[in-house]
C-alpha cells in the first residue's frame, strides 16, 4: 500500500505540489487525472525518490521513503514508468531490462535471464527485437520496453506516467490490456493519465489533481464520467 | 635538406605507435563527456601527476622501476576521484560552467603542485624495452614506443570489457544515455560516475606514464599540451565516442610526427591546430560523433 500526505514539491520557490494527500491500496489500479501543470509528473517523481519534495511524507507498507533515494525506494517495492518511457537508447532491448534488473544482476544472474524470457512472452512485440537498439524501436515498442524494463525489478506498485502519450488507439487499448494484466497478477497500479476516458475504465478508485492539490478523488461510478472529465478539463463548476 | 619517402613513412610509424597515448588521453576525455555531458579539463593533468607520484613512490621507495607503470595508474584513479569530488560532484547538474570552469582551476593547481615539488625542472623517467630495436625491412620499430603502443591496447581491450561486458560497465552506460531512468533502474548515478572517474583516471596515469617514458622525462611542461592533444583528439573522434578517440588519437599521433619531420619542431602545433580547424569547419562532430540531440 502507497500512502502519501501532505506532500509539497517545490522548484525554487514555485510549488508544483502543495499538500497531497492519496492512497493506492493494495491490488488496486489506482488513476491520477488532471490537465496539464496540474502536478502529476512531479507527484510521481517525488514517490520515486527522484525529487526531493520540501515536506509531507510518503509510505510504503508502513515505510517512510521520502528522504531516500531512487534505487532506495526501487528496493522497497516502488517501480516508475517514467513520462516520455526513457529506454536507453543506445542500448539494445536486451540490455535495456538487464538494467531494469540491475540490483538483482550482481547475485541472481540466473533468475534474470529467466525473467528476461518471461518479458518476452508477456511482451510478444519484443521478443523478435531483443537484439535491436532500443532507440531505433517505434513509441509503442518503447513504451512496451520502459514497463518491461520496470517490471524487471519486481515491484509490488508499478507507477506509469502517462503511458499512452502520443501513442495510436490500437496501441493504447493494448498498453492498457497489459495494465490491467499486470494488476490482476497482484500488481498495484499507480496510473497517471490525460486519457480520462481509458483510464476510469480500469481504475478502481481516481484522484483529479488541480494545481499541485487533489481536486477531488471517488471510484468509478459513483460519478459520471462526464462530470469528472469535465471537472478535469474544464474547470470545477460544472456547467 | 632532403626528405625522402622512408623518412616519411618513418615518422608516421614512430607517430602512430606513440599516438597510442593520445588515444588513452582522448578516451578519458570522452568517457567523461559521455557520463556526465561535461569537459574535465583538469583529466590530462591528472594523467601527468599520476605518472610522478608513480615515480616518486618508485624513487623513494626503491621498488623496481617497472612497478611505475602500475603505480602511476593507481595514483591517477584515486586523483581522478579527487577531481570528481572536488570539482563534479556538488556542481549543480544544470550549470554546465561551474564544473568546466572548477576543472580548470584544478589543473592549474594540480600544476601548481607538480612545479612546487620538483622545483620546476624536469626529472628522467624509466623506459621500458629501450634497448630493444625492430628492423623491418627499411623501417625501425623503437622498443619502448612498441612497449607503449602494445600496453596501451591492452588497457583500451580492457576498457572495452569493462563497458561492454560488467555490469559496472551497463551501469556506466545506463547513466552516461539516460540519468533518470538510470536511477529509476537502482543504478546510483553519483556513485557509478565517481567509479567512471576513477577509472579515467587509471587510463589517464597509464597514459602519463606511456608518454613520459617516451619523451624520457617527465615535465610539468607536458600537462598543457597533452591536454590541448587530447581535446584535439576528442573533438576529431567525435565528442563522447570510444571508438573515435581511439583513431583519433593514432591518427594526431602520426599526423603530429609527420608535421615535426616536414615542418619542425616549431611549427608542428600550428599544422596540428590546422587540423582541428578542418574538421570544425567540415566535421564538426568529429569521424564518429553523431548530431547531439537534446531532449
Amino acid at each position: 500500500m502507497l500512502e502519501v500526505k501532505d506532500l509539497v514539491t517545490a522548484y525554487g520557490s514555485i510549488e508544483a505540489l502543495r499538500g497531497v494527500t492519496l492512497t493506492a491500496n493494495q491490488g488496486e489500479i489506482t488513476c491520477i487525472l488532471g490537465p496539464n501543470g496540474a502536478g502529476k509528473t512531479t507527484l510521481m517523481y517525488s514517490i520515486a525518490c527522484i525529487l526531493k519534495p520540501a515536506s509531507g511524507s510518503v509510505m510504503v507498507d508502513g515505510r517512510e521513503i521520502i528522504g531516500t533515494s531512487a534505487p532506495h525506494a526501487l528496493s522497497c517495492g516502488v517501480a516508475l514508468v517514467p513520462e516520455n518511457r526513457l529506454v536507453f537508447p543506445s542500448m539494445s532491448v536486451e540490455e535495456n531490462l538487464e538494467a531494469g534488473a540491475y540490483r538483482r544482476l550482481a547475485t541472481d544472474r540466473q533468475r534474470v535471464r529467466e525473467d528476461i524470457e518471461n518479458a518476452f512472452i508477456r511482451f510478444p512485440a519484443l521478443k523478435d527485437r531483443r537484439g535491436q537498439i532500443a532507440g531505433t524501436l517505434s513509441g509503442g515498442e518503447q513504451q512496451m520496453l520502459a514497463v518491461a524494463r520496470a517490471m524487471m525489478s519486481r515491484p509490488r506498485i508499478l507507477m506509469m506516467d502517462e503511458p499512452s502519450l502520443g501513442l495510436a488507439p490500437l496501441v493504447v487499448a493494448e498498453i492498457f490490456s497489459i495494465i490491467r494484466q499486470l494488476n490482476d497478477d497482484g500488481v498495484t497500479i499507480v496510473l497517471v493519465e490525460q486519457n480520462a476516458h481509458m483510464a476510469l475504465q480500469i481504475a478502481h478508485r481516481f484522484y483529479l489533481l488541480d494545481q499541485g492539490q487533489v481536486a477531488f478523488s471517488g471510484a468509478p461510478g459513483e460519478i459520471g464520467e462526464d462530470d469528472v472529465i469535465q471537472r478535469a478539463y474544464l474547470g470545477s463548476k460544472a456547467a | 635538406m632532403a626528405i625522402d619517402f622512408i623518412d616519411v613513412v618513418q615518422a608516421i610509424i614512430d607517430g602512430l605507435l606513440f599516438g597510442s597515448t593520445y588515444a588513452l588521453i582522448g578516451l578519458g576525455f570522452t568517457l567523461i563527456f559521455g557520463a556526465m555531458h561535461k569537459l574535465n579539463l583538469a583529466y590530462a593533468a591528472s594523467a601527468i601527476a599520476g605518472a610522478y607520484v608513480g615515480l616518486a613512490v618508485i624513487l623513494m621507495s626503491g621498488l623496481p622501476i617497472v612497478l611505475t607503470f602500475v603505480l602511476g595508474p593507481v595514483a591517477g584513479g584515486f586523483i581522478g576521484f579527487g577531481v570528481y569530488i572536488t570539482c563534479f560532484r556538488y556542481m549543480p547538474a544544470t550549470n554546465m560552467l561551474a564544473p568546466l570552469m572548477a576543472s580548470i582551476g584544478a589543473l592549474f593547481f594540480i600544476d601548481e603542485i607538480i612545479i612546487h615539488a620538483t622545483a620546476g625542472s624536469p626529472l628522467a623517467f624509466p623506459a621500458v624495452m629501450d634497448d630493444v630495436f625492430l628492423e623491418v625491412g627499411e623501417y625501425g620499430f623503437r622498443g619502448d614506443l612498441i612497449f607503449v603502443l602494445v600496453t596501451s591496447l591492452i588497457a583500451m581491450l580492457v576498457l572495452l570489457y569493462v563497458l561492454f561486458g560488467t555490469r559496472l560497465g551497463l551501469a556506466t552506460r545506463a547513466v552516461s544515455q539516460q540519468v533518470v531512468a538510470a536511477e529509476l533502474c537502482g543504478i546510483a548515478s553519483h556513485r557509478t560516475n565517481a567509479t567512471t572517474f576513477a577509472i579515467t583516471g587509471v587510463l589517464g596515469g597509464l597514459a602519463g606514464c606511456m608518454a613520459a617514458a617516451a619523451v624520457g622525462v617527465i615535465s610539468p611542461l607536458l600537462t598543457v599540451p597533452i591536454t590541448v592533444k587530447g581535446l584535439i583528439v576528442t573533438v576529431i573522434g567525435g565528442l563522447g565516442s570510444i571508438p573515435g578517440a581511439i583513431v583519433a588519437g593514432f591518427a594526431v599521433g602520426g599526423f603530429e610526427n609527420l608535421f615535426l619531420l616536414l615542418f619542425g619542431v616549431n611549427q608542428r602545433d600550428i599544422y596540428v591546430f590546422l587540423l582541428l580547424f578542418v574538421f570544425l569547419v567540415f566535421r564538426p562532430n568529429g569521424l564518429f560523433g553523431k548530431a547531439i540531440n537534446r531532449d
